[in-house]
């Protein structure tokens, strides 16, 4: 199994009218997300891995996979970060290493 | 249960294990709120006196035979169960234990357990005091059952200011010292009139969700208003500016904004489900606006004529 991450316990997600919103119950705060970051937390709750969620997202988006991935490692430690995402227990590497 | 509440009980598990105990005396009141009625029994003569004084408006004599929604009943806690909290008096928060069968508070001189099934019911425990101090555990109680009960309703309770002209009825909420209670003196300056300044619940009913006073209000004074609910008319999330303006928010905003103003059912991992529904129903059924709003009392024309005004 590749790079692979999940929602914290913690977090609760709904997504209304195309976009999200993240509870994060530990530190009560909530994240608003936008189209992709929807797409990306939906792959990822899916229990895709990293890397096929860029492979999902390049034939759902017209991106170049450079920025694809580019774009999906930021974004996922972004969301490490904020406490919303954790790895699975499989794997414990950091957003873009390989 | 074991680190329940330590910094208000000896020993949730002692107090609370067995579910029974002495009954403080053999007066009861029956509330008729939203999701209601509900019925405290076990209550003395003085604090229930103290009760009906205060829900004056809200009392209703539960016809014989008529069963009140939901029943807590009121036991006598022994001191030395309770942490002497003297040293550090003032305001406190309530501790919540959140599990999927029900909830355990605890505060200064009381705890409580309440339960969803077979039905919704509870039990509280309440330290010797003055009727006051009684008085204010009874009211926290309550007002976790009620956060309860509405979300089980399809509703929820919301920390908002609620104001009326009697014809159409608005809710306004936001950060905290976002304004709630100032949009309230702006609007009963301008002739309307405030449900509460602090809380409401907001129910889905005929015709869209409907506004009931909570009978507990902020800066504004304590307050209980009689049943039945007002429709709602529009939500605004408040925003102090120098200048007043109304905008749309994205239902995303309006969700995420809500869920953080719905108190104590908001941490409970087992309800948040629940609660991102009703809320997603509250914001389909009466969208969200941003309310700009100055110190200088025009926001009320505005708002007059919002569109979900």
């Amino acid at each position: 199994m590749g790079e692979a991450y999940r929602l914290r316990p913690d977090v609760r997600y709904r997504n209304i009218g195309g976009e999200g919103v993240l509870l994060c119950q530990e530190v009560a705060e909530v994240i608003g997300v936008n189209e992709l970051g929807v797409r990306v937390i939906e792959l990822i709750d899916a229990d895709l891995s990293v890397a096929a969620v860029i492979e999902r997202l390049g034939s759902e988006f017209d991106a170049p996979p450079q920025t694809l991935f580019r774009d999906v490692h930021r974004y996922i430690g972004e969301l490490i970060e904020a406490g919303v995402l954790e790895s699975t227990p499989q794997q414990s590497a950091a957003p873009g290493e390989r | 249960m074991t680190d329940f509440a330590t910094d208000y009980l000896v020993s949730a598990g002692r107090l609370m294990s067995t579910g029974t105990g002495e009954p403080r005396g053999d007066n009861e009141i029956i509330i008729d709120f939203a999701g209601g009625p509900y019925r405290f029994s076990g209550l003395e003569s003085g604090l229930a006196q103290s009760l009906q004084r205060r829900y004056a408006l809200l009392r209703t004599p539960c016809p014989s035979g008529t069963k009140a929604q939901i029943h807590i009943n009121v036991f006598r806690a022994e001191s030395h169960h309770f942490v002497d909290t003297r040293p550090r008096l003032g305001a406190y928060d309530i501790d919540i234990d959140y599990q999927e069968s029900g909830v355990c508070v605890a505060a200064c001189d009381f705890a409580g357990s309440m339960g969803w099934e077979p039905e919704f019911g509870g039990t509280l425990w309440i330290a010797d005091g003055q009727i006051e101090v009684m008085q204010t555990a009874i009211e926290n109680f309550f007002r976790v059952a009620a956060a309860y009960r509405l979300l089980d309703l399809g509703g929820v309770l919301l920390h908002s200011a609620g104001v009326t002209d009697d014809t159409r009825t608005w809710i306004f909420y936001g950060k905290s010292g976002a304004g709630k209670s100032t949009i309230s003196r702006l609007g009963a300056k301008s002739g309307h009139r405030v449900l509460s300044d602090d809380m409401n619940a907001l129910v889905p009913g005929d015709g869209g969700f409907h506004v009931h006073q909570f009978p507990f209000s902020g800066e504004m004074g304590q307050t209980a208003g009689a049943r039945p609910g007002r429709d709602l008319c529009g939500i605004m999330n408040l925003i102090q500016a120098p200048d007043n303006r109304l905008a749309t928010a994205r239902p995303s905003e309006a969700l995420g904004t809500l869920v953080i103003s719905s108190p104590i059912v908001n941490n409970d991992p087992s309800r948040c489900e629940r609660l991102f529904t009703n809320l997603s129903r509250l914001v389909e059924d009466t969208p969200v606006e941003y309310l700009m709003f100055s110190l200088d009392g025009r926001c009320w024309d505005l708002i007059g004529k919002s569109a979900t005004g």
